[in-house]
């Protein structure tokens, strides 16, 4: 058993009457390239938002390293990236950055060369100084991620990070998390992309109707069936 | 702490980049240079020539005081869109995906909005002084005092526009803010008409009136103003009940935090 970066325990989420998230518990070990799937509106956002303490469990514990998920010294060293990344339109990539390694404590020289580095990794050199309000949908997806890699977390939450990219852009990305994974990154993925989860993740769960219908790693998951697109119909389709 | 300077930084920042903001600058000051005839002085009444420095005060008390109310307007029109924007914009994301602290992102805002009209009214107020100063060669020591201290009716605007902008529709938390402001306006004024002697002898029985329990702690930026206009003055005040209205604003003030940073920290994301 490796160290548990995530512990979920028995969370569950209500809005109203409706309930969103259902006793959910997994962990998710240090090192771990984990996937949440599940079909729209399975309650896989509100998780992501709990995790990142945006909103609050009805009842259940979150754990982020060993500090309760709503407690801010737990988000010093999760990156996060949302599934519509907004950057505020008067704002250049490079000013976004900035302002992400400055509230995560750098000081303004270091901000600065964080920014060059993250910019270079997603491949944003030569855009990095245009407003936001140019971007396209990719460029502001590529922007966020290299907002969440910025000071090297341990943690990084994505939420549909390939939304609006192209196939090259797809694929940049995909080497990028894997050269964070080999460097001992956790990596959360929130994803609908069936086929890119089977080749990048270690483990995933499926959830459907707020509630985990199977957790594990990918190759116990697809044994029996031919392949992960299949499981998740299976899961999502049966009541 | 440092977190909470950033975002008071950065809210001053991105106000700056509003090219309304530098418009709005040009205006006010334009119309203070355009009324400067005002404060020169130079009135004759009944063929006798005022004092012309005495006159000078007068106008610019009248403007001290308009200016203040331009910008009570200006202020809750600009902190109705705080919240909301942020959450448009992504920027709320940006900050609190971080290791910032809700209060740190509630408290950065509004001051850094106060900051930011505390310096656009000062320079304003200054204005003035000099234009006075220039005029009159009589400098108003107590002006840019009481511009100081009449800034804290900006953050208890600042503040309860924000607080009610998380239960009600932007336009509506604003107009709701001012209605409250005038209300106590309509309710101090009135209170210092009838203070007046002449008022106190046309209207038989004023003197006697006790003012009403809430009309002693409602809040007090009336009283606020009246109290920069005497340090300009240098009169002594005399206020309504027994707060002084500094205190009793500022006790708003905390009251009206305390309930946005209680409210903002239930709030769902």
């Amino acid at each position: 058993m490796g160290i548990k970066m995530i512990v979920l325990d028995s969370v569950t989420k209500e809005f109203g009457n409706i309930t969103v998230v259902d006793h959910v518990s997994c962990q998710i070990q240090k090192g771990e390239y984990f996937a949440l799937l599940g079909p729209n509106g399975a309650g896989k956002t509100t998780i992501v938002r709990m995790l990142m303490g945006f909103i609050r469990p009805t009842s259940g514990t979150i754990t982020i390293n060993g500090i309760p998920g709503h407690e801010t010294r737990a988000r010093k060293k999760i990156g996060y990236i949302a599934e519509q990344n907004i950057i505020p339109p008067y704002l250049s990539g490079v000013e976004y950055l900035i302002r992400h390694a400055a509230l995560l404590g750098l000081s303004h020289k270091d901000a600065q060369k964080e920014a060059e580095r993250v910019i270079q990794i997603v491949s944003m050199s030569g855009s990095e100084n245009k407003k936001s309000h140019g971007y396209s949908k990719g460029m502001r997806q590529r922007m966020g991620l290299a907002a969440a890699i910025m000071g090297k977390p341990d943690l990084l939450v994505l939420d549909e990070p390939v939304s609006g990219l192209d196939p090259i852009g797809i694929r940049q990305v995909r080497n990028i998390l894997q050269d964070l994974r080999d460097c001992g990154m956790t990596i959360i993925l929130n994803s609908h992309l069936l086929s890119e989860v089977e080749k990048t993740c270690d483990t995933a769960a499926i959830i459907h109707n707020g509630r985990i219908m199977i957790n594990g790693s990918i190759d116990s998951i697809v044994t029996q069936e031919e392949n992960l697109e299949d499981v998740f119909v299976k899961y999502v389709t049966q009541e | 702490m440092k977190p909470f300077v950033k975002i008071v930084q950065y809210t001053i920042v991105d106000q700056m980049r509003h090219k309304s903001f530098y418009v709005l600058l040009a205006i006010s000051i334009g119309f203070i240079f355009l009324i400067r005839g005002c404060y020169s002085g130079n009135y004759t009444i009944n063929g006798r020539q005022v004092d012309n420095i005495a006159s000078a005060w007068i106008a610019s008390r009248i403007v001290f005081q308009v200016i203040i109310m331009g910008m009570l307007l200006m202020v809750s029109m600009v902190s109705m869109k705080i919240f909301t924007r942020d959450q448009n914009d992504g920027s709320v994301h940006l900050f609190l995906s971080r290791p910032v602290d809700r209060w740190e992102y509630v408290l950065g805002r509004i001051i850094g909005i106060w900051l930011f009209f505390l310096f656009f009214m000062v320079v304003l107020h200054f204005t003035i002084c000099l234009i006075v100063w220039f005029n009159t060669h009589e400098m108003m020591i107590g002006y840019v005092l009481a511009s100081l201290v009449c800034s804290v009716n900006l953050l208890f605007m600042i503040s309860a526009v924000c607080l009610f902008s998380l239960f009600l529709p932007d336009v509506i938390s604003a107009m709701f803010a001012v209605g409250l402001v005038c209300l106590g306006f309509i309710s101090d004024g009135g209170y210092k008409l009838f203070s007046v002697g002449v008022v106190k002898a046309l209207v038989p029985g004023i003197a006697n009136t006790e003012p009403a329990l809430w009309r002693v702690f409602f809040p007090k930026l009336f009283m606020v103003q009246a109290y920069g206009d005497s340090i300009i003055c240098q009169n002594v005040f005399t206020g309504i009940g027994p707060v002084h209205p500094l205190l009793n604003v500022f006790g708003f003030i905390v009251l009206l935090l305390i309930l946005t940073l209680f409210v903002f920290h239930k709030k769902e994301i």
